[in-house]
Formats: structure tokens, C-alpha cells, sequence
């Protein structure tokens, strides 16, 4: 947590209005979900403007992965609405093909393909599903690898960078399809603590660029330095959200106060 | 030896080897379909599909083969022409041998290939499922593009003494009447009164198949390793 506390502030000011930007990017509305009998997710609402950065937080098992996963269809819940740039996510996990498009995922695990190249995992969901010729689409790699500064690991395999390399490879590796929405779960949590600055930083990067970022993290000095909202978490419900000077500096709900004495000592 | 060979037996040999090569791989290509087939069948969530698959490679993985040729091969001839019966204009025609011969193999092959194909399958890690379909890609992109690739790295020593399996397996041909390699030196042996000559070639030609197949799956398992270098 210390590592992050000391990323430079991205600024903050006013997203560029263009003709859609009155469209929120992600509206959730009443949603509900469950695991068999157990309620994980209970009514959420959250609504995230465009170029908005949300930081999800919790306590674990509150339901953040669970939550951010329903919005590319990675799970499917049974009450409610969820809208992804003006298009209804169907209950039933179908047609999700345009919204997984606008919609970035990087995980906690990487999940880099193991047999291809970095620039092959690059290039692989660009020629496949998205149609762009090989040369093109190996030029786009090339501009997101370096923009996650490690464009000289281009011919070498997952397996041989370190974890945060490979990270910052899963990053570009989703930049590659132009997303206007970039989900993170955990995306430090499996990293060694030298390696948490590097991708704090990409990420701090993507959030200058004006990208619409939700991030689940316990980064919480990332999380000050970022969100424009701070989302907190508990037993599947959103129990309080705020700007991340009135979060951590005088938050409303007693279980927020309860997990912030935790979390930042 | 080389007289023998002269005298006509060696065309003979050669048409045996074609043969059971021609089964040999015509098994392995079909016995991995089954092997990919029945893994995706066992994971589709179908009520009792894993059940199913389960019982398919312990029956035909714990009988004996020679067994369930014999057994294959009568109750699929006789199915295959009481089929052709039905067809109008097909009732004459008989169908060749190798066509049971090809699908036994297959099905007890396919057994052992089901049972390497889920293991391989259940070693990919879910995140690499979930990773496809954040990307966009759809479920036989994910398949053919991700999943099978990572299945066959894990799995491909294991193909590769499944290929010499189903070269071997071939010799039970012999016994439903097929001049495969066995069954002409045995024919050989008898009508030369030469056995150690014929038989000495069945195997030498077993043999160098097998060095092959090593061969050939050693390069293969080398071209995949270059990723695994430095792998965690
Ligand atoms: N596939 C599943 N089937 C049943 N229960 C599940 C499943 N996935 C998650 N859960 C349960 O749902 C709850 C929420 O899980 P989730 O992974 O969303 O929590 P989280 O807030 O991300 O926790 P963490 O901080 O540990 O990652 C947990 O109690 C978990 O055990
Ligand atoms: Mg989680």
C-alpha cells in the first residue's frame, strides 16, 4: 500500500464532451444475483459516467469480483438491469458480443495465453474478433506495448517475464481492442511488492488518458490518488460511495469506518 | 532373407505396411476426434454427459482389446448391412473390413484419448475460459485458438505413445482376416517354413515405426517447449 501512495496525481479535470456523453457508460439498476441459495449480489445501483474512475472496495467475499464480472457477461445475474454504453446486458448472458468490445477485463491471475508471444496475445482477439489485417493489428500491439512500456518483450512468452510484466502485457493485450471501458480485479494482488508500482503506474497512465475505469483494489493510496469515487462493499451490497477525500477522511457508515481501520491501520 | 523379399514377399510386406499404417492412422486421427469430442460432451453440463463418457473409457479401457474387436467387428458388420439393406440398391453391396477394423480401433483408442484429453483439458486453468470471452471470442474460436492448443502442449508425450499404441493395436487386425503386417509373416513363416525370417521382419518394421513415432513426437514435444522456458 505504501508503493502507491506516492503516484504522481493524474489531473482530474473535465472529461472532453463530445455527442454521447450524456450517456453514463455503465448503468446498474436493481441488480441481483445468486449462487444457488445464496444471495451474493443484493440490488445493487451504480452509475458510472464516461471517463468516470471508480475504485471498488470491500471486505472479502463481499462481492467486487462478482459484481464487475457481470458487466462483461462473465456472470449472469437474475434481477435488474445493467446497461453498457446505452445497450441492455440481456439477464441471459446473450448478445454480449457488442458490449465485450467497448468492455476491457484484466485480472488478478494475468491469464496470458502460455503458447503465444506477447505480441501474439496482442494480436490474437484483433485478428480473430475484431477482423483487423495481421500487419495492422501488429502495429497496434506494438503501440500498446510500448505505451505499457515493455515493447522490447514483443518475441519472448508469457512464462518468461515477471509477474509484472505480464501484467502490463494483459493490459495491452485489452487496450489492443480500443475498449472505452476498462475493468480491473485486483490487478496487484498476486504480485510480488516491487512489481506493484509498474502496473499502479499504467493504470494511473490509462486514467490520464481519460479511459472509463472501474478497479477493484485494496491499493487504497492508488485509490486516493485516482478515483473519482471510492465504491464500498459489504455482504453484496453497495453500502456507501463517496470521492476518496470524504471516504477515507469521514465516512458515513460505521462498517465503512470498521474496514478502513483495517485496511489503511 | 533378401531372396524371400525377391520372391514376392517383400511387395506383400509393403502392402502390409500400407495397410497397417492406412489403420494405424486413420485410428489415431479418429481416435483423438473422439478423444476432443467426448471431453467437450463430458463438459457441456448435459445431465449425466460426464457420467456417460466416464463409463464409455472404463469399459473400453479395462476389456480386452482383442475382445472388443471381435466383438465390434461382428455386431458392426451386422449392423452396417442390415443399414445397407434398408437403402434401396445397396442390398448387394459388402463393406470392406477395414471399415469395422478402422472403427474398432478408433473406439478403443478413443477410450484411452478421452481419458488424456480431460486430464489435459482439466490442467487449463479457468482464467484462461475467462480471458477468451472477455476478449470476444466466441466458444470455437476459444476452443481452437486457446484451449486446444494449451490441452495438446500438456498432453503431447502422452500422444505420442498413444501413435505407437494404435501402430500396435493394428496387429489384432490379423485375426478378422486383414493382411496386415503380422498376419503376413505368419502366412510367410507357414508356407516358407521359415519363421524367424518372417517374424524378424514383422518386428524390425514394428521397430522402426517405433523409433519414428519416438522420433517424430520428440521434435513435436521440442517445438512446444521453447514457451515453457522460464515458465513458473
Ligand atoms: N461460482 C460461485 N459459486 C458459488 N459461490 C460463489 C461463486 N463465486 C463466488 N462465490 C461466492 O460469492 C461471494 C462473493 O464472491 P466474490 O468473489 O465476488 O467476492 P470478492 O468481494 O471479490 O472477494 P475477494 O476480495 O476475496 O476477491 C463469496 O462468498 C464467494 O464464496
Ligand atoms: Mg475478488
Amino acid at each position: 500500500m505504501s508503493a502507491a501512495a506516492s503516484i504522481p496525481m493524474p489531473d482530474k479535470g473535465p472529461i472532453a464532451m463530445n455527442d454521447t456523453s450524456h450517456t453514463p457508460a455503465i448503468e446498474i439498476v436493481g441488480m441481483s444475483k445468486w449462487f444457488g441459495s445464496f444471495h451474493v449480489l443484493e440490488d445493487i445501483d451504480l452509475k458510472v459516467k464516461q471517463g468516470e474512475r471508480i475504485v471498488v472496495c470491500g471486505p472479502s467475499g463481499s462481492g467486487k469480483s462478482t459484481m464487475i464480472r457481470c458487466i462483461n457477461g462473465l456472470e449472469d445475474f437474475q434481477r435488474g438491469r445493467i446497461v453498457v454504453h446505452g445497450q441492455e446486458l440481456r439477464q441471459r448472458a446473450r448478445a454480449l458480443d457488442d458490449v465485450r468490445k467497448k468492455v476491457g477485463m484484466v485480472f488478478q491471475q494475468f491469464n496470458l495465453f502460455p503458447h503465444l508471444t506477447v505480441l501474439e496475445n496482442c494480436t490474437l482477439a484483433q485478428r480473430w474478433v475484431h477482423k483487423v489485417p495481421g500487419s495492422v493489428a501488429i502495429d497496434i500491439a506494438m503501440q500498446q506495448l510500448e505505451k505499457v512500456r515493455i515493447p522490447e518483450q514483443a518475441q519472448k512468452y508469457p512464462g518468461q517475464l515477471s509477474g509484472g510484466q505480464q501484467q502490463r502485457v494483459a493490459i495491452a493485450r485489452s487496450l489492443c481492442l480500443r475498449p472505452s471501458i476498462m475493468l480491473f480485479d485486483e490487478p496487484t494482488s498476486s504480485l510480488d511488492p516491487e512489481m506493484v508500482r509498474e502496473v499502479l503506474d499504467t493504470m494511473a497512465d490509462l486514467a490520464r488518458d481519460g479511459m472509463t475505469i472501474i478497479c477493484v483494489t485494496h491499493e487504497m493510496g492508488f485509490a486516493r490518488g485516482i478515483a473519482d469515487r471510492i465504491v464500498f462493499m459489504d455482504q453484496g451490497r453497495i453500502v456507501e460511495q463517496a470521492p476518496p477525500a470524504e471516504f477515507f477522511d469521514a465516512p458515513r457508515e460505521e462498517r465503512t469506518q470498521r474496514f478502513l481501520e483495517q485496511v489503511v491501520r | 532373407m533378401i531372396d524371400y523379399l525377391a520372391s514376392g514377399w517383400g511387395l506383400q510386406f509393403l502392402s502390409a505396411i500400407g495397410t497397417s499404417l492406412t489403420v494405424a492412422a486413420l485410428g489415431f486421427f479418429f481416435c483423438i476426434l473422439i478423444g476432443i469430442l467426448c471431453t467437450l460432451f463430458a463438459r457441456s453440463g448435459f445431465r449425466g454427459s460426464a457420467g456417460l463418457v466416464s463409463l464409455y473409457t472404463y469399459v473400453f479401457r479395462s476389456l480386452p482389446d482383442i475382445l472388443l474387436l471381435i466383438l465390434i467387428f461382428y455386431t458392426l458388420d451386422g449392423a452396417i448391412q442390415a443399414l445397407l439393406h434398408l437403402v434401396p440398391g445397396m442390398s448387394g453391396v459388402r463393406l470392406s473390413a477395414y471399415v469395422p477394423a478402422v472403427i474398432s480401433t478408433s473406439i478403443v483408442l478413443g477410450a484411452y484419448a478421452t481419458e488424456l484429453f480431460r486430464a489435459g483439458w482439466a490442467d487449463i486453468p479457468q482464467g484462461q475460459h475467462e480471458a477468451g470471452r472477455s476478449l470476444g471470442f466466441t466458444t470455437l474460436q476459444s476452443l481452437v485458438l486457446i484451449i486446444l492448443p494449451q490441452v495438446y502442449r500438456k498432453i503431447i508425450p502422452h500422444l505420442g505413445s498413444l501413435c505407437l499404441i494404435s501402430l500396435k493395436e493394428t496387429a489384432l487386425l490379423s485375426i478378422i482376416g486383414i493382411p496386415d503386417i503380422v498376419r503376413t509373416a505368419s502366412i510367410g513363416a507357414r508356407s516358407t517354413g521359415a519363421p524367424f525370417v518372417f517374424y524378424g521382419i514383422a518386428i524390425a518394421i514394428f521397430v522402426i515405426f517405433a523409433i519414428l513415432c519416438s522420433r517424430i513426437f520428440a521434435h513435436l514435444e521440442q517445438r512446444v517447449r521453447q514457451d515453457r522456458a522460464g515458465a513458473r
